[in-house]
């Protein structure tokens, strides 16, 4: 397996592309391995208790190219020889037939595949898909450490994250949600009208705090009293599976009513679109089947006028999200779930011991910037990777 | 719960930020690369005239320069009024790569007909994206297959006589024998192709069903054989029963599709068309926009999405409407176009993978042979690789075109 410097790897990049003689044959790029494995970047227990991001998946495509792409959004290590099966030695930068063949059930293995063509284009993907913008403004998703419906969390510890931020997200899960939209009054109140504040139902993720999917009549009556709060907008407050109701409650209220992260493949999309579930769509960077179905899924939505916008993650894997929000030009970038009184950049801030930058992501006055990096973004250091490397997952 | 300032106290971020400062060395950033000019030009290759009426000697060019070194090239035109008061002033230190940034914005200054005409610099844009990052278009937008099937369109050319008649219109094909339809169908098919398509205009449209029957019998049962109507090019419409008494005797001779069989912005004729026969209703060349193919979609309008990569307004136009058709399952088979132009085609037919054929358009000669004078302009022994009626992706960046920009210059009839 080629070991490249990134001295070698950058020159393969745009530089000398750009001076490249006409006619040169580009010899097709095969992918020659693909590694997936754990890592475990060490923290005390006070930190991990606290909730500091220190695991991950990575994902390796290995090229013959001599150059490796990364996800750390990867797929757990036991998929490997099925990951294989759908990779190996195939055409690189053939997406579209290694999706046809499987790679959509591992979105986050295709953000690696990505991240290669990226580097080995010497670009960022979002440049290579259209790339509408170079920015894109963050809003949090913040979720208290303790019993999942927040019903533990102060109203005022909910007030005093968001002044921080330009936006932010937040359960709607309290067992009696006139609670959380009492929380939506009290946050408006203190930020302003400028301030974007969401709520989100999370479908049927309230069962396993012993809630049931709300029925249409608490969902107009919750709807209606985040309207009048200044929510901006509802997220999933039905079943995923059904089309209809959203559709409903959106047609009745002003409120936006948003949702699609569960879903993986263009059909559920297509859907939402002909029946008007939605208001906006989010696909997630993962769960849709990766950054390229994000790309379909935005062009879906436009064509429809209806608003693209990523369902979020957090830490390193954030790269491969924001390389497919930027390629659609979402308005929106979540970055979730962050965990009060922690701020992103603390959360995330082992994951700097793998990335040669500074920086993980750069946030600008509220934007999270495209990083200036080709592929999607992250400057990793292959050496930390090893020395992280969970040999045996019992280690962990 | 903690605190954050008690949680930061020899955490992670403390420890590790000032201690691999010092040894970090960030790798290369990349460069923003800039558009520096635009220009649209004429090239006339010497020859023509007789039987080289089917062979394209003459050229619309665009080019785009970008500070990164690289000048890349479309054999499409754009309209010098339109490239001076609108295209450049748009694109010139701009950055190459946020194509749908200016699809967007000159759609916003001149509506779609306008993103129509400078389909040609969006080419070339593509072209030197390509070369930037070193890769065919097409591996960058999806990479979903390496070859197409071609089907030829093979139009008769007037005969003499027929040119001196005013006033001239297009050839209607009612001079061509069945006969010599069969006989050219059958040299294709002898030469690898494995699809033709006519013309559907002939004042009486049975005589169209009975000139497939005559390529049916010369060319056996693996062949496809397409029909166009062509919407309202033929100067008239066919009415509906007309239509369907057409494709009821098409489906006897196993013709594979019938194009705008009505008017092209038609939504619902084609769709009852459609819903009524087995033979396939394609359409959509004329479409220039997302919206509406989504219009077709929605309405079941055609079996097949035919967007024109030029006409919809670039090959990231033609990628998008792919995407929404594989979202209805409907396959997206580009409209054709001819020699050099197809480069453009070709990149975008093999990004989607509901692409199964190129159509090329021309008389009743190989592709091969058409774009024969366009060999002078390019480095590579042929202009596209034909073979076993496949044409591959080239083995090129951008485009694919190895372009000898001596000929270029050579040829060059206007600024």
């Amino acid at each position: 397996m080629p070991n490249l410097t990134r001295r070698g790897l950058f020159g393969l990049c745009a530089g000398s592309a750009a001076v490249q003689a006409l006619g040169a044959v580009v010899k097709p790029v095969r992918i020659t391995d693909v590694d997936l494995f754990r890592i475990n970047i060490p923290v005390s227990d006070a930190e991990a208790a606290a909730g500091l991001m220190h695991q991950y998946d990575v994902a390796k495509i290995v090229t013959d190219a001599g150059v490796s792409g990364y996800s750390f959004a990867g797929a757990p290590a036991r998929m490997l020889p099925a990951v294989k099966e759908v990779l190996v030695g195939k055409d690189l930068f053939n997406v579209d037939m290694q999706l046809r063949e499987g790679l959509g059930n591992w979105g986050g293995v295709e953000h690696a595949v990505w991240d290669a063509i990226g580097k080995i284009s010497g670009q960022p993907v979002c440049k290579l898909l259209g790339a509408p913008k170079d920015r894109v403004t963050a809003y949090l998703t913040c979720v208290w450490r303790g019993p999942s419906d927040q019903q533990q969390v102060p109203y005022r510890d909910q007030v005093e994250m968001a002044v921080k931020f330009k936006g932010m997200k937040i359960r709607v899960w309290r067992p009696n949600p006139m609670d959380d939209v009492e929380v939506c009054r009290l946050i408006k109140q203190a930020t302003g009208k400028d301030f974007k504040l969401m709520f989100d139902r999370t479908a049927h993720a309230p069962i396993t705090a012993g809630q049931r999917v709300w029925d249409f009549e608490t969902g107009l009556k919750v709807a209606k009293g985040l309207q009048k709060a200044g929510a901006y907008w509802l997220e999933e407050p039905f079943a995923r599976e059904d089309y209809d109701t959203p559709a409903k409650l959106a047609s009745m209220v002003d409120i936006l009513i948003t949702g699609g992260e569960g879903y993986s493949s263009l059909e559920p999309y297509r859907q939402c679109l002909l029946h008007k579930t939605y208001d906006i769509l989010q696909p997630d960077g993962r769960n849709s089947g990766g950054i390229f179905r994000c790309r379909q899924v935005g062009i879906l939505a436009a064509s429809f006028h209806v608003p693209c916008i990523l369902h979020g993650t957090m830490g390193l894997m954030l790269a491969g999200w924001l390389q497919a929000t930027l390629a659609i030009g979402s308005p929106l970038q979540e970055v979730a779930l962050i965990t009060p009184p922690l701020l992103p950049e603390e959360q995330w801030a082992p994951g700097l011991k793998v990335l040669k930058s500074k920086h993980m992501f750069q946030f600008d006055n509220g934007d999270l910037v495209a990083p200036p990096y080709p592929g999607i973004g992250l400057d990793v250091d292959e050496d930390a990777l090893a020395r992280y490397r969970v040999k045996d997952l019992r280690d962990k | 719960m903690p605190t954050r300032r008690g949680l930061l106290r020899g955490s992670a971020l403390a420890l590790t930020m000032p201690l691999l400062d010092s040894v970090r060395a960030v790798a290369a950033e990349v460069k923003r690369v800039r558009i520096t000019d635009v220009e649209s030009f004429s090239i006339r290759i010497p020859g023509g005239g007789g039987r080289d009426q089917m062979q394209n000697f003459a050229y619309g060019v665009s080019r785009v320069h970008t500070d990164a070194g690289v000048t890349d090239t479309a054999f499409l035109p754009c309209p010098d009024d339109l490239l001076r008061r609108w295209v450049k002033p748009t694109l010139l230190g701009q950055d190459l790569f946020a194509i749908d940034r200016h699809v967007a914005a000159l759609q916003a200054l001149r509506g779609e007909s306008g993103v129509q005409s400078w389909s040609g610099v969006e080419h070339a844009m593509w072209d030197a994206v390509g070369r930037i990052a070193n890769r065919p278009v097409a591996k960058l937008l999806g990479g979903a297959r390496d070859k197409l099937r071609v089907y030829r369109t093979t139009v008769w050319p007037y005969s003499e006589a027929a040119l001196a008649r005013k006033p001239l219109i297009e050839s209607d094909q009612q001079e061509v024998a069945y006969d010599t339809q069969a006989k050219f169908a059958a040299h294709l098919k002898a030469s690898g192709f494995t699809g033709m398509k006519i013309r559907a205009w002939r004042p009486k449209p049975m005589d169209d069903v009975d000139a497939v029957g005559a390529i049916r019998a010369a060319v056996g049962p693996d062949f496809k054989i397409m029909l166009d109507r062509t919407a309202v090019r033929p100067g008239w419409v066919w009415d509906y029963p007309t239509a369907l008494e057409v494709c009821r005797g098409l489906e006897k001779h196993d013709a594979y599709w019938v194009e705008e069989p009505f008017d092209g912005h038609d939504i619902y004729g084609p769709a009852r068309l459609a819903a009524e026969v087995d033979i396939l209703i394609t359409g959509g060349e004329l479409g220039k926009s997302t919206y509406e193919f989504l219009e077709f979609l929605v309405n079941k309008t055609y079996d097949v999405l035919q967007p024109d990569t030029r006409i919809c307004g670039g090959i990231w136009m033609a990628r998008k409407i792919a995407v929404l058709a594989e979202s209805f399952g409907v396959p997206c088979i580009q409209h054709g176009t001819a020699s050099l132009a197809l480069a453009g085609y070709i990149q975008a037919g093999c990004a989607m993978n509901n692409c199964g054929w190129q159509e090329i358009i021309g008389g009743p000669n190989l592709p091969q042979e058409q774009w024969e004078p366009a060999r002078k302009l390019v480095r590579t022994p042929d202009v596209f690789r034909i073979e076993n009626g496949y044409i591959y992706l080239p083995e090129l960046p951008g485009l694919g075109l190895d372009l000898n920009e001596d000929a270029l210059k050579e040829y060059r009839t206007r600024a």
